[in-house]
C-alpha cells in the first residue's frame, strides 16, 4: 500500500488553454527533471514530438511491407489463376499479360498498404472499441491542453504546481489514481511490427489454402453459389430420361402423314410384302446423271457408314470394329433382286438387322440411292484387270 | 514531429570553394568547345548518314525547347499558385528560357533536312495513300510557318513572363496549344500513320520532369558554394518529392499511352511500339522505364534520401539521361526506318551541342539572377 | 493540421502589399474564434433537432430515393428490357451515371490528400464533407453496374472467389474487372481514410454526448480516443501515408474508368488521352459538386465563418484550371481525329458536333468550357450565388460529356443498316432520380449526425494561419 501511495502520489496533470504554454511546460518539465509520460491535446502540437523527446514513427516501413504485400499477392494470384489454373486466352492477349495485369496489381497494393498501415497504427496505439477510455482528461477534447508527468525525485507538488501555473496552468493537481502507468508496449519495438506479420501469416496461408482446395467445394448445397455451378443438364449422348427408349429422336406416330402430301405407301412390313413390292414397284427415276449424283450423296452420308463406299461392307463403322457384317449390296443376291423389293428394305427394313429409313430419307432418295446401288453393282461385276477371280 | 533541419551555410572563408563566376570562366572554354565539336561531329555525320545527323539536330533543338518551356512553367506555376517555398532555392528556371531562340533558330536549320526526316516532306509524298489526308496539315512551307508562330509566341510570352513576371496564366493556356501542336509537328509526324491523343502530354511529363532535374541540380550546385542562404533539407526533401512525383507520373502517361495501344492492337497505332518492343530497340525501350522511372523510384522512395544531396545529383543525372533517350526512342525508329539503334558522331554531336549551347545560352543570365535576390514575379 | 511540411514554407520574403494578393495572411477561419467556440458551433448542430427546413429537405430526397427504388424494382423483376437500350446502344444511361458519380467522388479524395500534400490549408474547413461526398458519389456510382446486372445479387460473381465451377475465374484482362477492384479499392481506402480523420471528432462528440447510449456508442467507435500526443504522432504519419496512397489511387480510378471505353477499337472510344482527360474531367465535375453542396451547407448550417468565400474562390479557380484542361482536351481530340485521316475518326467527330446529338454535344461544350470562364473575373469568384449556378452549369456539363462520348460513339455503328437512336426510359431516368436521392439524403443524414467539419484540423489552423 504505501508503495502505490507513493506512486501515485508523484504523478500529477496540468492543463493549460494555449498550446504554446503547454509546449513551454513540457521543456521546462524534462529540463527540471520530471518525466513527462504523455500530453493530450485537442489536436496535434507543432514540435510536441520534439520537445517530448518522441522518436519518429515507424509506421511508414509497416506501410511499405504491406504495399509489397499487396503487390506480390496480386501479381501472383493474377499470374496463377490467367496462366496456370484456368488458361484461357482472350482478346488475343498472351497468357500472363503484365501490362493488362498492372491496374488490378496496383489497386491492390494501395489497399493492403493502406489497410495494413492503419491496423498497425491502431495496434501499437492500443486504439479498439471500448467502453471505458482510458486516460481521459476534461478538456482534452475541447479546447485544454494537458501535460500529465512524474514528479522528479525530492521536488514537492506544491512547487511544481506554482511552476506550472506561472507558465500559463489554469489547473494543476495530483493524480491519486495509477492510470498513467505506461508500459513501454510491445507493438513499439521493430519486434512487434515483425510479430505483427507474423501473426497475419496464417490467415494469409488459409486464403492461399482455399484458393487451392477450390476444386472441393463440389459437393451439392454445400458449394457457395447454391449448386448453381453443377446445374441437371443434359450431357452429350446421354440417354434422355424421359422419352421411350431413352431416345431423343422418336418415330411419328402411326398414321403420321407426310406435310409433302405424297400418297402413303399401299405396303406393310414383312417379306411377303417385300416381295409383293418387287413385283409391283418399278423405279419411278431413270438412271440419268442426275439422279445418280444425288443418290451417290445419300448412300455415301447414310448407307456406306454399314454397307461401306464401294458396296462392299468396308463400311468405317460396324464391319472395320468387328461386328456385325451387312447383307453384302454388289452380292449376285441382291444384284437379282428388282428395285421394288430392295426399295422396300430400304423403308422398312431388311430381314436381319437393318432398320427402316422410311422416316429418315424421302421416297425420291430412297429411290435415287437404288439407281446409285446398281452401278455399284455393276463396278464391282466387272472384271479386275490384273487380278483373278476370287 | 522533425525539427527544422537547416544545413548550416557553408564557410566560405574556407579556401577551395570556387565562387559561382570562377565556375563560370571554367565552363566557358569548355562550352565553346562543346559547340564547336558538337557542330564538327553533326556535319561529319551528314556525310556518313544523312538521316541520323539531322535526327540528331531535330532532338538537340526539341529539347533545348523543352529546357527553356521547362524553366517558363515552373516559373508560371509558382507565380500562378503564389508558391512562396520554392523561390529561394529555384534559381535556374529564370535562366532557362534565354534557350528558346536558341532552339528556334536549330529548328529552322531543319528545313534543309525536313525531306530526310519527314515521310510527308518527300517528293513521293502525295503517291503515298496514307498521308492523304493530312498533306494538307503537314506540308513544308505550312509546318515551318507553324514552327516561326510557336517559337514567336514562346519567345514573346517568355520574356513577358521571366523579365516582368506578367502573364503567367496567358502564358499557360498559349503553351498548352503550342506545345501540343510542337509535339504532334515535329515529333509525333515522323510516323506517316501513326497518331496519339495524349502525346503531347507524355511529351509535357518528360519535358516537366528534366526541368526540374535542372532546377535541382541547380539549386544543389548554388548551395554548395555557398550562394543560397538558409537552404534547409526540408528544401531538398520538397525537390525531391517533385522529382519523384513527376517521375511517377511520367510513368502513368507512359502506362496510359503505352497501354492503350498494346491492348486495342490495331495496326496503324501499334507501329512504332512494335518496332521499339522488338529486335536491338528492346533493351532501350527497358532501359528507358528504367532510367526514367524504375531507378528515381527506387532512389528517393526513403524519406533520408529525398533529403540527401548526392542520391539528388544522381538521380537528376539519371533523369537527364533517361530524358535524352526517351526522345531518341521517339525519334529513331522511324527515321531510321527499322535499322538498328546506334550511337555514333551524330549522336555525340547533338548531346555537346545541347551541354554547349545550354550553359553559353543560360549562363550570362543565370549569373545575373543568382546574385541580387529577385523578387517574386507577380500576378496579373 | 500541423505536420511537418509547415517548417518547409521558406522565409516570408514576400513584400507586406502581395502577401494579400496570394491570401498569406489572411486567417483561414474568420470571426476570431476561440477553440471551445469552434467545439460549440461545429458539434452544435449534431445535438439540436433538425430545423424544419431539414426535415422538408429529407422528405424531397427520400422521395426521390424512392423514385429510384421503384425504377430499381422494375429493372430486377422486368428486366434490362425496361430500359431503353437496344442492339446497338449496348450502354448508355447507367454506364453514363456510373462515371458521373465516380467522377463527383474524386473531388473529395483530392481535397483531402492532395491538397494535404501540396500544404494547401484551406482544405481543413471543408475536406471532411468533401471526403464524405466521395464515399456516397461512390455508393451511387456503384448501384449502376450492379443494377444493370439484372440479378444484382449475383454481383459477388465479379469478384474471385473459390467456387464450384471447377477451375474457373474471372477475366483480369478485362477493363471491366479493372472497375470491380478500382472501385471498391477507392471505397474502402476513403472510408478508412475519412474515419481515421473522424476519430479525433468522434471522441469529441463522446465526451460531450448527454445521454448513456450515445455515449456507449461513440465510445465504440471513437477507439478510445484520448488526444494522447503519443497517440497524435502517430496519427499524422498514418494520415499523410493515407494521403499519399490516395493521391495515385484516385488518379488510377478514372483512369481505369477511361479504359473500360479507351481499351477497345470503337472510334470515339479509343483514345490514348482518355485516361489523363477523365480524372482532369472527375476532378472539374467533383469540385462544382462541392461548390454547390458547400454554399447551400454553408447557408443553411450557418458555417460562412469557416467556409470563406476565400474558400469558394481557391476552389472556382480549380474548376477553371480543370476547365480548360478539360477543354484542351477536346480540342485535342477534335483535332486528331482530323489529322488522323481515319474517315471513321473524323466521322464521329463530326456526327458529335452535328449529328442527332449534336444538342448535348454543345450543352457540353457550353456547360463545359464557356461556362467556368466567368471565373475569370474576381467578381464572380467571390460571389456565392453566382458561383452555384456556374457549379451546376459545370455539373451538368460533366453529366452530358459522358452521355455525348458513350452514346454518340455508339449509336452510329460501322453499317449503316445498325444505326439506331437511344432514349432513356423513364425506369432509366427513375434510377438516375433516385442516385440523387440516395446522395442528399446521405449526406444531409451526415450533417446532422457527423461534425460536417474536422473541428480538430480547424483548430491547429485557428491561431497560425500563416506558419
Amino acid at each position: 500500500m504505501p508503495i502505490t501511495e507513493s506512486l501515485c502520489n508523484s504523478r500529477f496533470r496540468a492543463s493549460f488553454a494555449e498550446p504554446d504554454q503547454l509546449l513551454n511546460a513540457v521543456k521546462h518539465l524534462r529540463a527540471a527533471g520530471h518525466r513527462v509520460l504523455d500530453t493530450y491535446t485537442p489536436f496535434p502540437v507543432h514540435g510536441m514530438d520534439e520537445a517530448m523527446g518522441l522518436k519518429p514513427s515507424r509506421l511508414p516501413r509497416a506501410c511499405l511491407a504491406f504495399a509489397v504485400l499487396g503487390l506480390a499477392i496480386a501479381v501472383g494470384f493474377q499470374v496463377w489463376s490467367s496462366a496456370i489454373d484456368y488458361p484461357l486466352r482472350t482478346g488475343g492477349k498472351p497468357l500472363v499479360a503484365i501490362p493488362a495485369f498492372i491496374p488490378v496489381a496496383f489497386e491492390l497494393t494501395v489497399l493492403l498498404a493502406g489497410l495494413g498501415v492503419v491496423a498497425s497504427f491502431f495496434v501499437v496505439s492500443h486504439l479498439r472499441p471500448r467502453f471505458h477510455i482510458p486516460d481521459l482528461h476534461p478538456g482534452s477534447s475541447d479546447d485544454r491542453f494537458i501535460v500529465a508527468a512524474e514528479l522528479g525525485p525530492d521536488v514537492p507538488f506544491p512547487t511544481v504546481a506554482k511552476e506550472m501555473s506561472s507558465l500559463g496552468a489554469t489547473e494543476s493537481c495530483l493524480l491519486v489514481d495509477d492510470r498513467f502507468h505506461r508500459e513501454s508496449s510491445f507493438w513499439d519495438r521493430p519486434a512487434g511490427v515483425g510479430t505483427l506479420l507474423v501473426a497475419c501469416l496464417p490467415s494469409f496461408l488459409l486464403v492461399g489454402s482455399v484458393l487451392l482446395l477450390n476444386r472441393d467445394f463440389q459437393q451439392r448445397n454445400l458449394s457457395w453459389d447454391g449448386g448453381m455451378g453443377a446445374p441437371i443438364a443434359a450431357q452429350a449422348y446421354d440417354s434422355s430420361g424421359v422419352l421411350k427408349g431413352g431416345k431423343v429422336l422418336q418415330p411419328p406416330p402411326p398414321g403420321t402423314l407426310s406435310r409433302s402430301a405424297s400418297p402413303a405407301l399401299a405396303f406393310l412390313a414383312g417379306k411377303a410384302e417385300a416381295e409383293r413390292a418387287g413385283r409391283e414397284l418399278p423405279n419411278p427415276f431413270q438412271p440419268t446423271q442426275a439422279h445418280f449424283n444425288r443418290g451417290k450423296v445419300v448412300y455415301e452420308r447414310v448407307c456406306a457408314t454399314c454397307h461401306g463406299r464401294e458396296g462392299d461392307n468396308n463400311g468405317s463403322v460396324i464391319v472395320a470394329r468387328g461386328a456385325f457384317a451387312p447383307t453384302l449390296l454388289v452380292s449376285p443376291v441382291v444384284r437379282d433382286m428388282p428395285d421394288g423389293r430392295i426399295f422396300h428394305i430400304a423403308t422398312f427394313g431388311g430381314p436381319t438387322k437393318m432398320q427402316g429409313y422410311g422416316d429418315l430419307l424421302s421416297r425420291e432418295d430412297r429411290w435415287k440411292v437404288i439407281l446409285y446401288v446398281r452401278e455399284l453393282q455393276k463396278a464391282a461385276a466387272r472384271p479386275i484387270p490384273a487380278g483373278g477371280q476370287p | 514531429m522533425s525539427a527544422p533541419f537547416t544545413v548550416p551555410i557553408r564557410d566560405l572563408t574556407k579556401s577551395g570553394i570556387p565562387t559561382l563566376a570562377e565556375i563560370g570562366d571554367r565552363l566557358r572554354g569548355g562550352a565553346w568547345v562543346f559547340v564547336g565539336l558538337g557542330i564538327l561531329l553533326l556535319v561529319l555525320g551528314l556525310f556518313l548518314q544523312p538521316e541520323r545527323s539531322w535526327a540528331n539536330l531535330l532532338l538537340t533543338a526539341f529539347n533545348l525547347a523543352c529546357v527553356g518551356l521547362g524553366g517558363l512553367f515552373l516559373l508560371s506555376i509558382q507565380s500562378v499558385t503564389g508558391a512562396r517555398w520554392s523561390d529561394p532555392i529555384l534559381k535556374a528556371h529564370r535562366a532557362m528560357p534565354a534557350l528558346l531562340p536558341v532552339a528556334g533558330v536549330l529548328m529552322l536549320l531543319l528545313w534543309f533536312g525536313a525531306s530526310t526526316l519527314y515521310p510527308w516532306a518527300r517528293p513521293d509524298a502525295a503517291s503515298q495513300h496514307a498521308l492523304h489526308g493530312r498533306l494538307a496539315w503537314l506540308n513544308t512551307p505550312f509546318f515551318f510557318a507553324r514552327v516561326v508562330v510557336i517559337f514567336s509566341l514562346w519567345i514573346w510570352t517568355g520574356h513577358r513572363l521571366a523579365r516582368h513576371g506578367k502573364g503567367s496564366a496567358a502564358f499557360i493556356l498559349v503553351f498548352a496549344v503550342t506545345f501540343t501542336l510542337a509535339n504532334f509537328d515535329w515529333l509525333m509526324s515522323l510516323e506517316p500513320i501513326w497518331s496519339s491523343t495524349i502525346f503531347a502530354i507524355y511529351g509535357f511529363s518528360g519535358m516537366f520532369l528534366q526541368g526540374i532535374a535542372i532546377v535541382t541540380i541547380s539549386a544543389i550546385v548554388l548551395r554548395q558554394v555557398g550562394l543560397i542562404p538558409a537552404v534547409s533539407k526540408a528544401q531538398n526533401h520538397d525537390l525531391g518529392k517533385l522529382l519523384f512525383a513527376f517521375s511517377c507520373f511520367w510513368a502513368y502517361i507512359f502506362l496510359s499511352q503505352f497501354l492503350l495501344i498494346w491492348y486495342a492492337n490495331i495496326p496503324e497505332e501499334t507501329g512504332p511500339m512494335r518496332l521499339l518492343l522488338q529486335g536491338k530497340w528492346m533493351p532501350l525501350f527497358y532501359l528507358n522505364l528504367v532510367l526514367n522511372f524504375g531507378l528515381p523510384f527506387v532512389l528517393l522512395l526513403q524519406r533520408k534520401a529525398k533529403t540527401n544531396e548526392t542520391v539528388l545529383l544522381a538521380t537528376c543525372t539519371i533523369l537527364l539521361a533517361g530524358r535524352w533517350l526517351d526522345l531518341y526512342l521517339q525519334i529513331m525508329p522511324p527515321v531510321l526506318q527499322g535499322g538498328s539503334p546506334g550511337f555514333g558522331a551524330s549522336e555525340l554531336g547533338g548531346i555537346l551541342l545541347q551541354l554547349g549551347l545550354g550553359h553559353m545560352a543560360c549562363w550570362p543570365v543565370f549569373m545575373k539572377d543568382v546574385n541580387p535576390a529577385q523578387e517574386l514575379p507577380q500576378a496579373e | 493540421m500541423a505536420h511537418e511540411a509547415d517548417v518547409l514554407t521558406g522565409p516570408a520574403d514576400v513584400p507586406i502589399g502581395k502577401a494579400d494578393h496570394y491570401g498569406h495572411n489572411l486567417p483561414l477561419i474568420d470571426g476570431n474564434k476561440s477553440y471551445h467556440q469552434v467545439t460549440e458551433e461545429v458539434f452544435g448542430p449534431t445535438e439540436r433537432r433538425p430545423p424544419v427546413a431539414w426535415w422538408i429537405a429529407i422528405s424531397i430526397t427520400l422521395s426521390m430515393l424512392m423514385v429510384g427504388v421503384w425504377g430499381g424494382y422494375q429493372t430486377v423483376t422486368r428486366g434490362i428490357g425496361t430500359w431503353g437500350l437496344n442492339r446497338t446502344v449496348g450502354w448508355a444511361f447507367d454506364i453514363t451515371n456510373f462515371v458521373f458519380w465516380v467522377g463527383i467522388g474524386h473531388a473529395g479524395t483530392l481535397i483531402s490528400a492532395i491538397l494535404f500534400l501540396f500544404r494547401q490549408r484551406w482544405r481543413t474547413s471543408i475536406n471532411r464533407a468533401a471526403e464524405a461526398m466521395t464515399i456516397f458519389a461512390v455508393m451511387c456510382a456503384g448501384t449502376f453496374p450492379i443494377i444493370h446486372m439484372g440479378r444484382p445479387w449475383l454481383a459477388f460473381w465479379a469478384t474471385p472467389y473459390p467456387n464450384s465451377r471447377g477451375p474457373l475465374w474471372v477475366n483480369f484482362k478485362s477493363p471491366l474487372l479493372w472497375d470491380v477492384f478500382a472501385i471498391s479499392t477507392y471505397f474502402i481506402i476513403s472510408l478508412t481514410f475519412w474515419y481515421i480523420g473522424l476519430l479525433p471528432d468522434l471522441a469529441t462528440q463522446r465526451d460531450r454526448a448527454t445521454t448513456k447510449w450515445k455515449r456507449t456508442l461513440l465510445s465504440l467507435f471513437s477507439l478510445g480516443w484520448n488526444g494522447s500526443n503519443r497517440t497524435w504522432s502517430r496519427y499524422e504519419t498514418v494520415y499523410m501515408l493515407l494521403a499519399g496512397l490516395s493521391t495515385p489511387l484516385v488518379v488510377s480510378v478514372h483512369t481505369i474508368v477511361s479504359m473500360d471505353f479507351a481499351t477497345s477499337v470503337i472510334p470515339g472510344w479509343h483514345a490514348t488521352i482518355f485516361p489523363p482527360y477523365f480524372v482532369a474531367g472527375a476532378v472539374f465535375s467533383g469540385f462544382a459538386m462541392v461548390l454547390t453542396l458547400m454554399i447551400i451547407a454553408r447557408k443553411v448550417m450557418n458555417l460562412e465563418e469557416y467556409i470563406t468565400t476565400r474558400h469558394l474562390e481557391a476552389m472556382t479557380k480549380v474548376v477553371l484550371a480543370t476547365g480548360m484542361i478539360v477543354g484542351t482536351a477536346y480540342a485535342t481530340e477534335f483535332f486528331t481525329a482530323w489529322y488522323s485521316g481515319n474517315p471513321y475518326e473524323r466521322y464521329v467527330f463530326l456526327n458529335r458536333a452535328l449529328g442527332p446529338y449534336a444538342w448535348a454535344y454543345w450543352m457540353m461544350v457550353g456547360c463545359n468550357v464557356l461556362s467556368p470562364q466567368f471565373f475569370w473575373f474576381k467578381k464572380v469568384r467571390t460571389t456565392p450565388w453566382m458561383i452555384l449556378i456556374l457549379s451546376i452549369f459545370v455539373n451538368i456539363g460533366m453529366w452530358f460529356e459522358r452521355f455525348v462520348i458513350i452514346v454518340t460513339s455508339l449509336h452510329r455503328d460501322y453499317l449503316p443498316s445498325s444505326w439506331a437512336m437511344y432514349r432513356p426510359t423513364f425506369v432509366e431516368v427513375a434510377i438516375f432520380i433516385g442516385s440523387f436521392g440516395l446522395f442528399f439524403t446521405l449526406f444531409l443524414l451526415f450533417t446532422r449526425v457527423l461534425p460536417m467539419i474536422a473541428a480538430s484540423e480547424v483548430k491547429g489552423v485557428l491561431k497560425n494561419a500563416d506558419h
